[in-house]
């Protein structure tokens, strides 16, 4: 059922976006009258760059997180005051500031 | 003062907070590469990782409010500058994950130095590129951008580009002079130094260029006599740079990121003076671009409760990471 949330998400996204053609605005607004005065190579070449970037980032990001979760469970994880690292408040734990061991390639390259 | 002209000061306001907060941790990817790895790259990366991202706030409150406040103008500039736009939003996605990688990723810490500093230098050029392609004169015709998408490309542009990288190098390196110590404190000594003669001779440069883009622009200036108020501008320029230059060598901590921060609010206050009270240099005014009363009312409530808070709690967060950034871990 994993990916069902997201089926649901950008079906709902496609469903808005060609349900109101072909206005941007309801009945006051048409998409033929709204788009910008840009030329066609300009934005086929932003389409093609944000696709890549987001790609490549996305990509490097699941990768990191696949090997995050290949670590076994630590048994005793450590609180908080076990560092006096200062944490970030968004909620992302600073695991290699409390233990180097945690973090992605320290077996490779010890820090 | 009427609200067309209330909504361009605090939009003003805006950017020029944009500039000199998300100049100065630009600044310091600008100047990453000059940094040795290890110690002096992680204190560096410190020093702005618990600010830079708050600091971009006020990209996102110029671009916001100029698309509600000058609905207009908006619909100008950002196709005139499309190019210029996304590659610094690109480039600031690639500095902006190095912030988490390369502390998670240490087998590919280079490779995320190389993010981190490349996608500064990019998103900075980009803003200068933007800058310039702004003064220059876009081309309009109705109330539409009626120019090619590489209108932007020009030798002003690229002054305007390679002088934003410099002086977001110097707001840097005055930054890192406030908060860091001995070996990376000499090292921003001597950075700000060389930065500075930079800045100053790009403020030089772009300043003898502008007033002869437009003929607006060498009115504001030189019309009598309005020049004898506008002629302080470059007269506290040359006074603030002499303040700089003796705050460096008296080696001043502080000083010389106040007195960089005055040089950038200076040539922010001279394209205001070149560009007021025009919102599309040259081409349309902030009176014909703005939004209906109404609309403008509604928003400066909106402004007048969320600007406070954003201040306040920005102004914790600096308190809080107040004083020297230390050499431990992870940010």
């Amino acid at each position: 059922m994993g990916p069902a949330g997201f089926v649901a998400v950008i079906a709902g996204w496609v469903t808005t976006e060609v349900g109101r053609q072909p206005y941007t605005v309801y009945s006051l607004l048409r998409t033929a009258d709204s788009v910008s005065p840009l030329d066609a190579p300009a934005v086929a070449s932003s389409l093609v760059a944000f696709v890549v970037v987001y790609f490549a980032v996305f990509s490097l990001g699941a990768w990191y997180i696949l090997r995050l979760m290949a670590h076994a469970p630590m048994t005793a994880e450590p609180g908080l005051e076990a560092g006096d690292a200062p944490i970030r408040t968004a909620g992302i734990t600073p695991a290699p500031a409390l233990d180097p061991d945690r973090a992605i390639g320290s077996d490779v390259e010890g820090r | 003062m009427d609200l067309p002209t209330l909504w361009a000061f605090i939009l003003a306001f805006a950017v020029f907070a944009y500039v000199v907060l998300d100049g100065f941790d630009l600044g310091i990817g600008i100047l990453f590469p000059a940094l040795q790895r290890g110690s002096e790259r992680d204190q560096a990366m410190n020093s702005v990782a618990p600010v830079w991202d708050g600091n971009e706030t006020w990209l996102v409150m110029g671009g916001g409010g100029l698309l509600a406040a000058f609905p207009l103008a908006y619909a100008i500039i950002l196709p005139a500058l499309y190019a210029p736009i996304i590659a610094m939003l690109l480039a600031l996605i690639f500095r902006g994950v190095a912030f988490e990688f390369r502390w998670r990723d240490p087998a590919h810490q280079k490779f995320w130095d190389v993010s981190f500093a490349g996608g500064s230098v990019l998103a900075a050029f980009a803003q200068g590129v933007a800058l310039g392609a702004l003064l220059q004169g876009i081309t309009v015709e109705g109330r539409e951008y009626a120019g090619g998408w590489w209108d932007w490309l020009s030798p002003f542009s690229l002054l305007t580009g390679v002088s934003v990288v410099i002086g977001y190098a110097l707001l840097g390196s005055t930054w890192l002079i406030m908060k860091t110590e001995s070996t990376l404190q000499e090292r921003a000594f001597r950075f700000a130094g060389l930065a500075g003669i930079g800045t100053i001779a790009c403020i030089v440069a772009v300043s003898a260029a502008t007033p002869f883009l437009e003929e607006a622009y060498y009115e504001r200036w030189f019309a009598w006599p309005r020049v004898l108020f506008v002629a302080q501008v470059p007269l506290l320029v040359a006074l603030v740079a002499a303040g700089l230059a003796f705050s460096l060598r008296r080696r001043h901590e502080r000083l010389p990121f106040l007195l960089s921060l005055a040089l950038f609010a200076l040539s922010i206050l001279g394209l205001g003076i070149s560009v007021f009270p025009d919102v599309v240099p040259g081409r349309i005014g902030i009176h014909e671009a703005a939004a209906p009363e109404a609309s403008l009312i509604f928003m400066l409530i909106g402004a007048s409760i969320l600007i406070p808070i954003i201040l306040v709690y920005t102004g914790y967060s600096y308190w809080i990471f107040r004083g020297k950034v230390g050499h431990e871990g992870y940010h």
